[in-house]
């Protein structure tokens, strides 16, 4: 090592020293300006660099997740809070250990779907479900909670890029069903869509007419909502009743 | 040194430089009734938050932050093309065949561009300061003018910056990647600030991958701090700073040690 080699090392060696002190002693100085009660959390991620950003939205989406099925008292609130993380979690072992335990143990409650559309046409599983297989399970359940599912399963299908005559034959039992809500009109135009560009004029022509079929039938949302009105009037009633 | 730093504020006479302080002068002057910054943020906002915390009781003054930002952006225009400038004409060869050491020339250069950009923000200040006795009749408090002037020492990284990196490239080049660089240590100042602010190990390795790029760039954010005048904290700014434009001239001196010159002449 030559003499110029060593007095630059010399030199280096205090100018990181002193760089590296004055900068956190800065970083403590600016933090200690910040009063915690006067900052929101959504601040503090908008002035995170994008990258960095994601990564600690998903962090902290994915404790307050796990905190609440450790939270979870009722079963009905644990199947929820496990399909909900089951969905968000980007650790495939983690996704996989969620999707089974709710495929094993929920199969009959429409919460667990997301569990059911996961294995659906997932190549990677040994798991996998077929076209075949998920008709079956969707046949489980009322027209009102099939909705959701069935859109689910399309959604797959457009995620997984796979060829539309493919969607168009695994939509097919929609044919054979005697709509009872008016959203399904949403699920025949696009079987009409569909069928148009491949040239399948019959199927075209037989989705066309249930979306006719579907559009005198109230929509899933006031359904829901009469019933949500219902529980409200029974509960009050029950209150009123026991003042 | 102060050889070289003459010689480049010799080029001050260039009709460029007159242009940019004419219009660095006006935009004092329009933006000179502009309310201290702290008002213009929100008040929810870190940022807000690090520049106002009652302290110093001098806010920092939005016309100042403006204008600082103009007379870097000038100064980096004029400084990005001083090195270039001297290989491409071959004049480096004659500055440096005399007895002028590499580490002196480059600090000469410094120097010039430090009190180019110091020179354009200290015009501006005075016309900030004198459009605001001319219209409100006041003078402003002596501790407010002095706070302005701190972000004079945001100036040495600056300037060592745009030295480096005018080191490695052409004169437009260094200016594009100095904006770029810019870009990115502006977006990552923040980031020590919000980790230290989110609850304990939910950063986790992207807070430790983000720390590693931090260190890559300097924080110009530690120079709106709010902190008591002549403190600690002023200390550490002025280590912060010279220590941060230390490292920056010994990457540019280390690159001219190791160049050839003649690859980029243009004779």
């Amino acid at each position: 090592m030559n003499k110029k080699t060593g007095l630059m090392i010399l030199m280096i060696l205090p100018v990181f020293l002193l760089y590296f002190i004055s900068e956190a002693f800065l970083r403590c100085a600016a933090v200690a300006n910040i009063n915690p009660d006067k900052v929101k959390l959504d601040n503090i991620l908008n002035d995170l660099p994008e990258s960095v950003r994601d990564i600690v939205t998903y962090r902290i989406m994915h404790t307050d997740m796990t905190n609440d099925l450790a939270a979870a008292q009722t079963e009905e609130e644990k199947l929820y809070a496990m399909a909900v993380l089951g969905e968000y979690t980007r650790d495939p072992e983690e996704k996989e250990r969620i999707f089974s335990a709710l495929r094993e143990n929920y199969a009959a409650n429409p919460i667990a779907a997301p569990a059911f559309v996961y294995y659906f046409l997932n190549e990677k599983s040994k798991k996998q479900l077929s076209a075949a297989e998920f008709h079956r399970y969707l046949s489980k359940f009322p027209q009102l909670e099939q909705f959701t599912i069935w859109a689910l399963a399309l959604n797959k299908f457009r995620t997984l890029k796979k060829p539309e005559r493919e969607q168009l034959a695994f939509m097919m039992p929609l044919l054979k069903l005697k709509p009872e809500y008016r959203d399904y009109s949403l699920l025949y135009t696009e079987m009409v869509r569909l069928a148009s560009k491949l040239r399948e004029i019959e199927t075209a022509n037989q989705a066309d007419a249930k979306i006719d079929e579907s559009r005198f039938h109230p929509s899933i949302a006031e359904i829901l909502m009469e019933r949500e009105m219902e529980m409200m009037k029974k509960n009050s009633a029950g209150n009123k009743k026991g003042k | 040194m102060f050889a070289i730093t003459l010689l480049s504020l010799k080029r001050m006479r260039e009709p460029a430089f007159f242009i940019f302080l004419g219009i660095a002068l006006c935009m004092a002057f329009i933006v000179s009734n502009l309310d201290p910054i702290a008002q213009q943020l929100n008040a929810e906002s870190i940022f807000a938050q690090v520049v106002e915390a009652n302290r110093s009781q001098s806010p920092l003054l939005t016309s100042a932050f403006i204008m600082f930002i103009i007379s870097a952006f000038f100064g980096g225009f004029l400084g990005a093309s001083e090195i270039p400038k001297d290989i491409s004409s071959d004049l480096i060869l004659i500055l440096l065949s005399k007895p002028i050491r590499k580490i002196s020339y480059m600090l000469g250069k410094y120097l010039g561009m430090l009190i180019v950009c110091c020179s354009l923000y200290a015009g501006s200040l005075i016309v900030i300061f004198l459009a605001h006795w001319i219209q409100s009749g006041e003078i402003y408090p002596f501790s407010l003018m002095l706070k302005q002037l701190y972000m004079i020492f945001a100036f040495l990284p600056f300037c060592g910056m745009i030295i480096m990196i005018s080191c490695f490239t052409g004169e437009l080049a260094a200016m594009i990647i100095s904006f770029f660089y810019l870009t990115f240590s502006l977006s990552f100042s923040f980031l020590p600030i919000a980790v230290a602010m989110l609850p304990k190990g939910v950063a986790g390795y992207a807070g430790a991958a983000g720390f590693i790029i931090y260190y890559l760039f300097p924080n110009f954010v530690f120079y709106f701090l709010d902190f008591k005048m002549f403190g600690l904290v002023f200390f550490m700014l002025l280590i912060y700073s010279v220590t941060l434009s230390i490292m920056f001239l010994m990457i540019a001196v280390g690159r001219l040690e190791t160049m050839d010159y003649s690859k980029n002449s243009d004779l």
